[in-house]
């Protein structure tokens, strides 16, 4: 029988223990932040972020690992304590980037602010020019914030919305997991694996960033109040499991239950499940208004869930699909009449995608073709680790049908678009929420208690999987940073321009259309500069620039980063084109990093 | 304290915070601005409809109320702006009177509806007051 001394002593070892991991979670950030505060970026290579991160930030990755890891041995497990860790692990990892550049980085971030402050100068909406404002939602709701906040032409935000972002998706993440598990180690390894593996980046200030955010939110909702009941398997496949188990030595268990009553799914009044359900109508609505792809992804998903029987509300589906045709139809008019016959070519044509998604971006220089062939590994080890998961939870008795389900439906998609080539990252993104918790499962997938060998193994895996974030995540940094030199010519280049004249880079990647989207009109000229001659950019100039305008050409340094990373140009190959041009046209301004040249219908 | 009194004085504390963002849009250049307007407009729409929704499991309580109160904040804007009128101030009025409207509807005890009623009131009057 436990005395009452007894029980003093382990109360007083268990506060000990729980502010000893604390300290060292507090400890290993701490010691992250001096480590990357000191870093040049511009050491970076073209393998990105990875080339100058010093074995002791690993260091402190391991040290954050073990700490959450000696957390998951602890019971009950302390909720605060792994909830700072999380925290502290996704500031690390998705905070990075403003620990060692200058500026916030990724131009499209910059365009993203650009459409949100043209809307609110001109008070409309630009769909005419850009097929993004067909899905307003992000755009109108950052304007809005950005203006009522007084925070109209402030940059800087961008920087700390990553790890925001994700921390924001820690909440739902927690509701979808709970809902699958009632061993809480798993729901919270499930969102440190999700953390250490979403590398696709689309958590920077975008519409995406903030569906996924609606997405997990809905999923959330609906596997906790809206689940079907925990079930067995139909005779049949129990019969086909039988046939594996005693003819091919399969290790199938006899007893399987599907989707497993986690902690979450209580019963809810009456006026709860209105509540809530009319919740996940007013989130998917935001959705079908703020992005293209990602209700169809979740449209896939309920589909799914409805035909295996998994969810009681089948009604959200043809809510949904009607919503999702109504703004297709009626809203992004402008977008549909370009477009249309396009996008119905695609529709099934998986030979494009190969092609588009994976071919293409098989080229450039040899530090980005390493990290290419990163992302593909990372992702693959991913998605074994998941499928092991599953396999793991199916020998316990554990079939996570619903799970299973959300994992493969973003599948789908593939079939319907190349997303200009980008289909395969997207289909990653929203199926990883639930292939994380597979990933997780290969390592707990019973309540057992875990091995120090074990243990140790979560660090070694956590470690790996932070290395191969930050491989996959940061590869192209040295082309998606922005330098302040480079932020000083962009002002530059606002207070040379008129209204009308147009404004050149020589690739995309300049966030030169953040000043005054609305006023002028952009372009690029990639062929002609690395293929052609100085004529041939200055041709392509003069055709696209409107009689009465001037226009502006930007050549810099992230251009310059990104022709190396991309069409494998060196920078003497770079330096000696800009040269052609610089010898034909005015130069109106120069730093470090930039050379802004001046082209004008009448030679001055 | 029981669970639904730590609601009432949360949700007292949002719409305490809706008053200062309205003083803090009103009187231009206050330097709380950016905090206050971002914290509200991040929790106290969710905060409101959650609590009327009646969910008493903390953990989903938590987890929406953020993803809620920015759906709230940006259909109200963009509507405004597809009906032609983009007024970010009038964007906030609807919305913080929407919150209160959500809080009012959601009260259960008659001992909080005073100073929650009193609250509500005062940001729509002081846009109102800024904008005269």
């Amino acid at each position: 029988m436990p005395t009452v001394a007894g029980d003093t002593i382990r109360d007083n070892a268990r506060v000990a223990t729980v502010v000893a991991l604390l300290a060292a979670t507090l400890l290993a950030l701490v010691a992250w932040i001096i480590i990357l505060s000191d870093l040049d970026p511009r050491a970076m290579d073209d393998r990105g972020m990875i080339s100058i991160l010093p074995m002791s930030a690993y260091g402190a990755i391991a040290a954050s690992s073990g700490a959450f890891v000696l957390t998951l041995r602890l019971r009950p497990i302390p909720g605060p304590l792994v909830l700072v860790q999380i925290l502290a692990v996704i500031f690390m990892l998705y905070g990075a980037p403003g620990l060692i550049e200058e500026m916030p980085r990724f131009v499209t971030a910059w365009l993203h602010v650009g459409f949100s402050d043209a809307i609110d100068k001109t008070s409309q909406l630009h769909p005419f020019r850009d097929a993004r404002f067909d899905w307003p939602g992000f755009f109108v709701l950052s304007a809005f914030v950005r203006s009522i906040a007084g925070a109209s032409g402030t940059i800087d935000f961008l920087t700390w919305v990553p790890p925001v972002q994700v921390a924001l998706y820690v909440g739902p993440l927690y509701l979808i997991y709970r809902s699958m598990s009632a061993d809480p180690r798993l729901v919270w390894l499930a969102i440190w694996a999700f953390v250490l593996t979403n590398w696709v980046g689309q958590d920077y200030f975008s519409p995406q960033g903030f569906n996924l955010l609606l997405m997990v939110a809905i999923f959330g909702i609906l596997l906790t109040a809206f689940r079907s009941p925990p079930g067995r398997l139909p005779a049949w496949l129990g019969a086909a499991g039988g046939w594996l188990r005693h003819h091919l030595r399969v290790p199938l268990p006899r007893d399987v239950v599907i989707d497993a009553a986690g902690a979450g799914t209580a019963a809810f009044s009456l006026r709860t499940r209105v509540g809530l359900a009319s919740f996940v109508v007013l989130l998917f609505g935001m959705s079908v208004a703020s992005h293209q792809l990602t209700p169809f992804a979740m449209v896939g998903g309920v589909i799914g869930l409805v035909l295996f029987r998994r969810l009681q509300m089948s009604g959200a589906l043809p809510i949904m699909l009607v919503l999702t045709v109504s703004w297709l139809l009626f809203m992004a008019t402008t977008f549909l009449s370009g477009h249309l016959a396009g996008l119905l070519e695609e529709v099934g044509r998986t030979d494009q995608l190969a092609t588009a998604a994976v071919g293409d971006r098989l080229g450039g220089s040899a530090g980005h073709r390493f990290v290419i062939q990163g992302r593909l590994l990372f992702t693959l080890a991913v998605w074994l680790l998941a499928l092991i998961g599953g396999l793991r939870r199916l020998a316990s008795g554990r079939l996570d049908l619903s799970m299973a389900i959300l994992a493969v439906a973003p599948f789908g998609l593939m079939l319907l678009q190349s997303y200009g080539g980008e289909i395969l990252l997207r289909v990653f993104l929203f199926s990883l929420p639930f292939v994380a918790f597979f990933a997780a499962a290969a390592l707990l997938p019973t309540q057992r208690p875990a091995s120090w060998m074990l243990s140790l193994v979560m660090v070694v895996v956590s470690v790996g999987l932070a290395g191969g974030l930050i491989l996959t995540r940061y590869g192209n940094e040295k082309a998606d940073m922005v330098t302040a030199r480079e932020y000083e010519a962009l002002v530059q280049l606002a207070a040379l321009s008129e209204p009308g004249d147009r404004i050149f880079g020589i690739n995309h990647n300049v966030p030169t259309d953040y000043f005054e989207w609305d006023e002028h009109r952009y372009g690029s000229v990639p062929n002609e500069f690395a293929l052609g001659t100085a004529a041939d950019v200055i041709g392509e100039i003069e055709a696209s620039t409107p009689e009465g305008n001037d226009a502006f050409i930007v050549l810099s340094r992230g251009q310059a980063a990104y022709a190396e990373l991309f069409w494998n140009l060196t920078e003497a190959e770079w330096a000696e084109r800009a040269g052609w041009l610089e010898a034909e046209l005015p130069i109106v301004f120069r730093n470090e990093d930039t050379t802004i040249l001046k082209w004008s219908a009448t030679p001055q | 304290m029981t669970a639904i009194r730590w609601n009432e004085a949360g949700l007292a504390a949002v719409m305490t915070l809706a008053v200062v963002v309205a003083f803090a849009v009103v009187v231009d250049n206050l330097p709380v601005r950016e905090v206050v307007v971002i914290a509200y407009l991040g929790v106290g729409p969710g905060a409101a409809v959650v609590w009327l929704a009646r969910i008493d499991d903390r953990a989903l309580q938590l987890a929406l109320v953020v993803p809620l109160s920015l759906t709230v904040d940006a259909m109200v804007a963009t509507g405004l702006l597809y009906a032609g009128i983009w007024s970010p101030p009038l964007a906030f009025a609807v919305i913080a009177a929407f919150t209160a409207l959500a809080v009012l509807l959601g009260v259960r005890e008659r001992t909080a509806m005073v100073p929650l009623v009193g609250l509500t009131l005062l940001p729509p009057i002081v846009l109102l007051m800024g904008q005269v």
